[in-house]
């Protein structure tokens, strides 16, 4: 009974993320014109196909991200599908769809200068929340289960500084740094919170909220 | 002795350096919006001279402006003193918060853990510590009146904390001045601490820790329930709410119920996320029994996060108090986790380091943005 809740539940939570994203996915890009922009370069008479052709590029490339890390692990299931989907959307920073275009439409920023206004507080706002829960958490498993973090985690990490440090003399690639950064720090935080089942419902309720709000206020950014 | 001198030096060459970029910090944060009307005398619009305009301000503040007259009376005396005072003052505060939340630690020795690392959560944890720290007018509204209220907080679980623990001196006769500022300083902090107040009490007499309630607590309840009184039926807010848009009954919900969601998911989000983390890692990985004080923390915060659906405007500077409430929690957590696990105490070290690391980062880009 309580794994038939359970998976109902966690259905149900993947239904709703998913639409939603898809959502916010359609808000964001139409709103920024990505699919107009490949209408007009093609001279095509409506934008419509473009717009649902770009709706779907985005939306795979998103479930793609979600999983992988999933397909990973190992004992995977559909609960871990949806604590996954909701931890990233709650604390991975959203990325716009002009965004990713524009890094493909040239090399601008690939090209290096020294920007001391890119030395924000923006950009260390991302890891607030996942380092000290990852600390916390891997202290957790390490020194009550015997857990140690795997080698996997650690060149996870490695990987998450790597890309901040080279964002500093490349600020154009703030975003997608941030980015990657997050979705590493984000995997080995779904990890360490795999190794604690069952435990962490009330963490992934508040988690589920945020993710809701984050999504809203995406596509409130968006809607006129 | 001996032994443990490095340790401190260990815990105070952080908190300088943080408290030294702090008060660059103030010094670079001049008087804005609200300081500047506060700067005046309210009635006339000349500027203030003395403590009899302070005193005119504040009573006309009340009934054409707002209740919280204990915290804008501090306020005007603060900006009569100047900048430099105000900076001082800011930072004298900050340190006597993270004193009394140190003051929550069970064991002496975790007393200096605690205000280190109380000391950088207060800035890695805030959604606006610009406008509940540094900014005059918040600073006095939230967080001087922290201070107290905490200390409010602080003397009454301290009944709950040990049965041996003997009452305060002349409690009887500070508990009320007490009870009434901390109730009349902010709308949601206020009565929270009056219904914690309560909730003592009752747990107090379920105990039977005493054959009759001791006066104090009842004074302190009664007059924070004064206190919080005074601040809620202000003629003064129904004034200023009469300045708000009145719109219909479903959309008040609606942008209620979506304040208290960014209240929650956005302002509130770094120090709920770890508390709720340690809580569960307390009760169901450990299995340990929440304390009364805990669960009665808990509650408290539950509630001022509540009463901010009768509020119109649900700034990020507005969860302060909660915040510092999460932060209390977040440290008990910890403390007990490392009672029973030592080797957890290096986690905890590793925790607030890496808190520590965000709170320098943050401050030293505040204060290279103004100099």
């Amino acid at each position: 009974m309580k794994k038939a809740l359970n998976f109902v539940f966690s259905l149900c939570s993947i239904i709703v993320m998913l639409s939603l994203c898809a959502y916010a996915i359609h808000d964001m890009q139409s709103a920024e014109g990505v699919g107009f922009f490949f209408c007009l370069m093609l001279n095509a008479p409506s934008r419509v196909p473009f717009d649902i052709a770009t709706d779907i590029i985005f939306f795979a490339l998103l479930v793609a991200l979600l999983f992988i890390p999933v397909m990973a692990v190992k004992e995977r299931s559909i609960h871990d599908f949806s604590l996954f989907l909701i931890t990233y959307i709650a604390l991975m920073p959203s990325i716009s769809t002009a965004y990713v275009l524009g890094l493909f439409r040239s090399l601008d920023a690939f090209k290096p200068y020294l920007d001391t206004e890119f030395l924000t507080t923006e950009f260390i706002h991302h890891f607030r929340i996942e380092i000290p829960l990852i600390v916390l958490l891997c202290g957790v498993n390490y020194v009550i289960k015997n857990i140690k973090p795997e080698k996997s985690d650690w060149i996870m990490m490695i990987c998450a500084f790597i890309a901040i440090l080279v964002s500093i003399p490349f600020p154009g690639l703030y975003y997608l740094a941030s980015f990657i950064a997050s979705y590493l720090f984000i995997i080995v935080l779904f990890k360490s919170m795999k190794k604690l089942p069952g435990k962490l419902w009330l963490l992934h309720v508040v988690f589920f909220f945020t993710a809701v709000y984050r999504i809203i206020t995406v596509c409130q950014a968006y809607t006129l | 002795m001996k032994k443990t001198r490095p340790l401190k030096v260990l815990y105070f060459v952080p908190v300088i350096i943080l408290a030294v970029l702090e008060f660059l910090y103030q010094r670079a944060t001049f008087f804005v919006m609200d300081d500047i009307w506060y700067q005046t005398n309210l009635v006339t619009g000349q500027k203030l001279s003395s403590a009899l305009d302070v005193i005119k301000s504040q009573i006309w503040h009340y009934f054409n402006w707002g209740g919280r007259s204990i915290t804008h009376t501090i306020l005007q005396f603060d900006l009569m003193g100047g900048a430099l005072f105000c900076d001082i003052m800011n930072l004298l505060m900050t340190f006597l918060l993270c004193i009394v939340i140190a003051s929550f630690a069970k064991e002496r020795i975790h007393k200096l853990f605690y205000f280190y690392a109380s000391f950088s959560l207060i800035i890695s944890l805030n959604a606006s510590f610009r406008y509940n720290m540094f900014w005059q007018s918040g600073a006095v509204n939230y967080l001087y009146s922290t201070v107290w209220i905490l200390t409010f907080i602080k003397v009454f679980l301290r009944e709950l904390e040990d049965d041996s623990i003997k009452a305060l001196p002349g409690i009887t006769f500070w508990i009320v001045p007490l009870g009434l500022i901390t109730g009349w300083s902010n709308e949601n902090m206020g009565p929270a601490s009056f219904i914690l107040s309560l909730m003592v009490i009752f747990l107090v007499k379920k105990n039977k820790k005493y054959d009759r309630i001791p006066w104090w607590m009842t004074l302190g309840c009664i007059s924070s329930l004064i206190g919080s009184f005074l601040v809620i039926v202000a003629p003064g807010n129904f004034v200023r709410s009469a300045f708000t848009n009145n719109s219909g009954l479903l959309r008040t919900i609606i942008e209620r119920a979506l304040s208290m969601l960014t209240g929650a998911c956005s302002f509130l989000l770094p120090p709920l996320v770890i508390a709720v983390t340690l809580f569960t890692v307390v009760t169901m990985v450990l299995g340990f029994k929440v304390s009364n004080r805990d669960i009665v923390l808990i509650i408290s915060s539950i509630l001022a996060f509540g009463a901010m659906i009768l509020s119109p405007h649900f700034p990020p500077r507005a969860v302060f108090g909660i915040m510092i409430l999460l932060i209390v929690l977040i440290l008990s957590f910890l403390e007990q986790i490392s009672e029973r696990f030592p080797k957890f105490s290096l986690i905890s070290n590793i925790f607030i380091i890496c808190t520590y690391v965000y709170s320098v980062i943050e401050m030293y880009v505040c204060v290279c943005y103004y100099y």
